[in-house]
Order: C-alpha cells, then sequence, then structure tokens
C-alpha cells in the first residue's frame, strides 16, 4: 500500500473500524513508515483529546426548572376545540361549509336529466333531426319496412293470431316511447298528411291506442277470426312497408300498424285487393272501406302539397288502425 | 447517551405525555439532559448559554410532542430541536458579539475552567485543565459544521448513521466535515501532540 492509500484509512484504523486484513496491513505500513505513522499519532492525539473533555452535568435543577415551564404550558387542544373553538367563528364557516357543498350537489343533482329522458330525447332528435331536412334511407319499392331506429317495437315479433302477449313494463316503456316519436308536431319540413274523405288523420298527440292517425277497413269473404284471412291482412301491411304492432290491442277484428305515412295509400292498395268487394261495383267499397268515423275537422292535412318535399323531406311514421269486416255467416238452407 | 435499548422506552414515555400525561416529560428530560446539554455546552462554549438554550429546547420538545409521529427516534428528533435552539443562539450571539473566546489562555475567566479533576497529582490536573481549554479553544475556532460533527463523534461516540440522520446529510458528507475538523483541529493541537502530552 501507498502512503496515501494508508493516509485514507488511518482515521478508519485509528477508531479500529477496518477489516482485520486491511489493518494488519496498516499496521505494518506504520510500523516501517515514520511519516504515516506520525501522521496517525497526531490523528489519535486529537480524537483522545476531543474524547477527553469531561461530561459536565447540568446545573442543579435543571429538570425542574424544564418541567416547571412544561406545567406553564398551555393544554393541547382537543379535536373539538380545535374543530368548535372559537364557536362565533367557526361555527358559521362550518355552516357556509356545509352550505356551499349541499347548493352544490343539489345543482349537479339538478342540471343532470334521468336516463329514460335521455334516451327519449335522443330518440326524438333522430325523428327531429329527419325533419330538418336529413335524407332518410332510400326505401325500395316495394320491400320490406325500412329499418329505422325509432321503431323498436317493429322487431318484436307478431304473435300468432295477431293477438299480443299482456304488456309488460318494458313494452309499455317502447310505446310511450312510440307514440311521443310519433307526435305531430307540424316541424318545419315533416310529413302532415293529407285528409281524404272517408279517412282520418289524426295528429300523434295520442298517449294510447284509442287514437290512431290513420283509420281503415277491409271487408273479407272470410269467416270472423279466421286465422288464414289475418295471416292475408298482416301479409299486405308488411308489402305495403307497415309494422305490426303486437303490443297494440290488436283483436280478431282489429290489426295496429305502424307505417310510413306516405306508405298509406300503399297499404290501401294491399287492402283493397284482399276486399270481397268485386271490383265491378265501383262505389261499394272500391278498395278498402273508410272507416266510418268522421275525421275531426282539425285533422284535414293535405297527403302531400305544394311546398311539401315528398322526396327529402323526412317522413313521419302513422299509426294505422285496420278494422276488419268479416263475412257474415251463411244460412243454412232448411 | 440514550442506548439502542431504549428506543422503545423513549417511544412508550413519548406516547404517554401525548396522551396528556405531562408529568411522563420528566423521565425524558432526566434521560436527555446531560448528552443534550454537553453538545451546546462545547458547540457555544458557554455553561450558562448551554443550560438556557438545553432548557429551550425541552420545553420546544413538548410543545412539538404532539406533531411527533414516531418516524425517527426521539433521541435524533431531540437533536435536532438541539441544534436548531443552538444556531438560532449563535447567531444572536455572533449579533451581539458577546461570544466568549475561551483559547485565551486566562484561567480566571475561563467559565470551563471549574472541572473537578478526580486525578490525585496537581501538576497533572493543571496540565490537563490547560490542554482541556486548548481543545475547547480549538473546536471554538473551527467551522459551526464542522464543530458539530467532531463533537457529535468523538465526544459523544454517535455513528455515523445517527450523525447523518440528526443533521440531515449523507454519511460521506459526515465523514468529509470529520476529515476537516480533525486536520484543523491537529494543527491547533501540534505542540501538544508533538510533546506526547497526549498519548496515543
Amino acid at each position: 500500500m501507498t502512503c496515501d492509500a494508508i493516509q485514507e484509512r488511518l482515521a478508519a484504523y485509528v477508531e479500529r473500524q477496518l477489516d482485520p486484513e486491511t489493518h494488519r496491513l496498516v499496521e505494518t505500513h506504520l510500523a516501517s513508515c515514520p511519516t504515516c505513522r506520525a501522521e496517525a499519532e497526531a490523528l489519535a492525539g486529537v480524537i483522545r483529546a476531543v474524547a477527553d473533555l469531561p461530561v459536565e452535568a447540568p446545573p442543579p435543577g435543571f429538570s425542574q426548572a424544564v418541567m416547571a415551564r412544561v406545567r406553564a404550558e398551555p393544554r393541547a387542544p382537543t379535536v373539538w376545540e380545535r374543530l368548535f373553538v372559537p364557536l362565533w367563528i367557526k361555527l358559521p364557516v362550518h355552516a357556509v361549509a356545509w352550505i356551499v357543498v349541499i347548493a352544490a350537489g343539489w345543482y349537479l343533482f339538478r342540471a343532470t336529466p334521468p336516463v329514460q329522458v335521455q334516451v327519449a330525447q335522443r330518440s326524438e332528435e333522430v325523428v327531429g333531426g329527419a325533419a330538418k331536412g336529413d335524407e332518410l334511407p332510400a326505401e325500395p319499392h316495394p320491400g320490406p319496412p325500412p329499418e329505422t331506429a325509432i321503431a323498436p317495437t317493429e322487431k318484436l315479433p307478431t304473435a300468432p293470431g295477431g293477438l299480443k302477449p299482456p304488456a309488460t313494463d318494458a313494452d309499455v316503456r317502447r310505446m310511450e316511447t312510440f307514440e311521443r316519436q310519433t307526435k305531430d308536431e307540424a316541424a318545419p319540413g315533416r310529413y302532415d298528411a293529407k285528409k281524404e274523405s272517408g279517412s282520418r288523420t289524426t295528429p300523434s298527440s295520442v298517449q294510447s291506442f284509442s287514437e290512431p292517425d290513420q283509420e281503415l277497413t277491409v271487408a273479407l269473404n272470410d269467416p270472423p277470426g279466421d286465422e288464414q284471412a289475418l295471416a292475408r291482412v298482416r301479409a299486405a301491411v308488411e308489402r305495403a312497408g307497415g309494422s305490426p304492432l303486437p303490443t297494440a290491442p290488436n283483436t280478431s277484428d282489429t290489426v295496429w300498424l305502424t307505417i310510413n305515412a306516405d306508405r298509406v295509400d300503399v297499404l290501401r292498395q294491399e287492402l283493397r285487393l284482399l276486399s270481397r268487394v268485386p271490383p265491378d261495383q265501383p262505389g261499394k267499397g272500391d278498395g278498402p272501406s273508410m272507416s266510418a268515423a268522421a275525421p275531426p275537422a282539425s285533422l284535414n292535412t293535405p297527403l302531400a302539397g305544394p311546398g311539401v318535399k315528398t322526396d327529402d323531406a323526412p317522413v313521419a311514421k302513422v299509426r294505422v288502425r285496420v278494422t276488419i269486416q268479416w263475412a257474415a255467416p251463411q244460412q243454412s238452407l232448411p | 447517551m440514550s442506548k439502542p435499548g431504549d428506543e422503545t422506552d423513549d417511544a412508550t414515555w413519548v406516547q404517554r405525555v401525548q396522551a396528556g400525561e405531562t408529568e411522563a416529560f420528566d423521565t425524558l428530560v432526566r434521560r436527555y439532559q446531560t448528552p443534550i446539554y454537553n453538545v451546546l455546552l462545547r458547540w457555544l462554549g458557554d455553561r450558562d448559554e448551554a443550560a438556557e438554550v438545553a432548557q429551550d429546547v425541552f420545553v420546544a420538545a413538548f410543545r412539538a410532542l404532539g406533531r411527533f409521529r414516531g418516524e425517527a427516534r426521539f433521541s435524533t428528533w431531540l437533536y435536532q430541536i438541539a441544534i436548531n435552539q443552538a444556531k438560532n443562539r449563535r447567531k444572536a450571539l455572533a449579533r451581539a458579539a458577546t461570544h466568549v473566546v475561551h483559547n485565551s489562555g486566562d484561567p480566571e475567566n475561563d467559565p470551563l475552567d471549574r472541572v473537578p479533576d478526580p486525578r490525585p497529582n496537581p501538576s497533572d490536573e493543571i496540565e490537563r485543565r490547560q490542554l482541556q481549554r486548548v481543545v475547547q479553544g480549538a473546536i471554538n475556532g473551527l467551522d459551526a459544521d464542522d464543530a458539530l460533527v467532531v463533537i457529535l463523534r468523538d465526544l459523544q461516540q454517535q455513528s455515523y448513521q445517527e450523525i447523518a440522520r440528526i443533521l440531515a446529510v449523507p454519511e460521506g458528507t459526515v465523514k468529509s466535515r470529520l476529515y476537516r475538523a480533525r486536520q484543523a483541529l491537529k494543527a491547533r493541537l501540534v505542540p501538544w501532540v508533538s510533546s506526547q502530552r497526549i498519548r496515543l
């Protein structure tokens, strides 16, 4: 080891903190190097001189004096005191803080609409957006009912016989949503159905199935409740682009459906083909018999008129009730 | 000096004081009054100042005990308070220019001269006291941070790790300061060392 290396280790050597091997090496070097040995002795002398300074006791009564001052110290405040003392300051502060928290929470609660309303609003926006000039998907002619986002009830399977199972809460909610969607708000660009003689066109402000937008009647040659006849009526509805409403109060004499307003005529044509009135008897139900109920005067609206675009304008869906007039049962000959 | 085994015992007394048992603080005072007083004595170089500051240290510790979470040893925390209090006092003394110089060699005015000596030989006693004055004077002449390290290490035998904790510096810094302090002391004490009055 060199002298520099030895002197770097002298403090540890004097304090006996070296490992045995290094300690022996340093000791061996010191035995033969007067310079390093003198340095080691000086260092040891300094350490010993400081270590030999006497440890003095504090003055008499020191601890008593300390405790006297400690006892005079004010007691540390309790949690209650830290929170509420002084009352005249901290109570108003706490009250204001609580008011702010409650007000903020109430404001956030009020500002956030319920989920169901949000869904309905989004659906209405789809219809309303369409009413504002958005182009609807082109309909095939003829073809299956167009896929729309606003009539989830159209996807429901039709129960045999046209009768729907008992409505569930989900069905009711869907129907209420659908009813709001088909509401005729007379918005710009929204299709307004024309009132025709014998037909009734109603704005969709209904909240139940008692008031269809359109009422059609078809006279059939079949006996009442004939399943095949009902199936033909439903098929005619689908050919016209309508969608039966299984959640509606369908009976053996009525079929509820939704259809684009501009397809009502097509539906009429289809039903006319099913009518028992032969085509050579004009005036008597040339085509499906129209409902006997006179449409309210307030519901007279043009099917299509000047200024109303039927090509690009969004088409509203209407709810139609088809009433079936069954053939009278044949009386047996005596 | 508190021993490692006392750390748990310190924590027990600390908790009792924190729980509101003021008198329990007396145990901690009696346990640490001597080492704290001596650090202050050697660093400030004056008994009256050291006693006054030591009282302030314990009162300050009592006031702050509610915030002591036990993350460090109580002794480490107490030493830190002592050093902070002493630094403030050194600044005040420096401004007042009333710091007593103990390397004047005048036994009549040396506050550290009144140390009882158990050794029987009067000449050795005189020589020993003289050496103590010289050593204290040499310590007084050191840089404050270097002096503190040599007091904690060579006088109170604190470990490098504990000194690093007290001063909140790395161990390497502690060793550097200690080397510097010892070299400075050696320069002051060479006459005493070379005359072999200091035995290895």
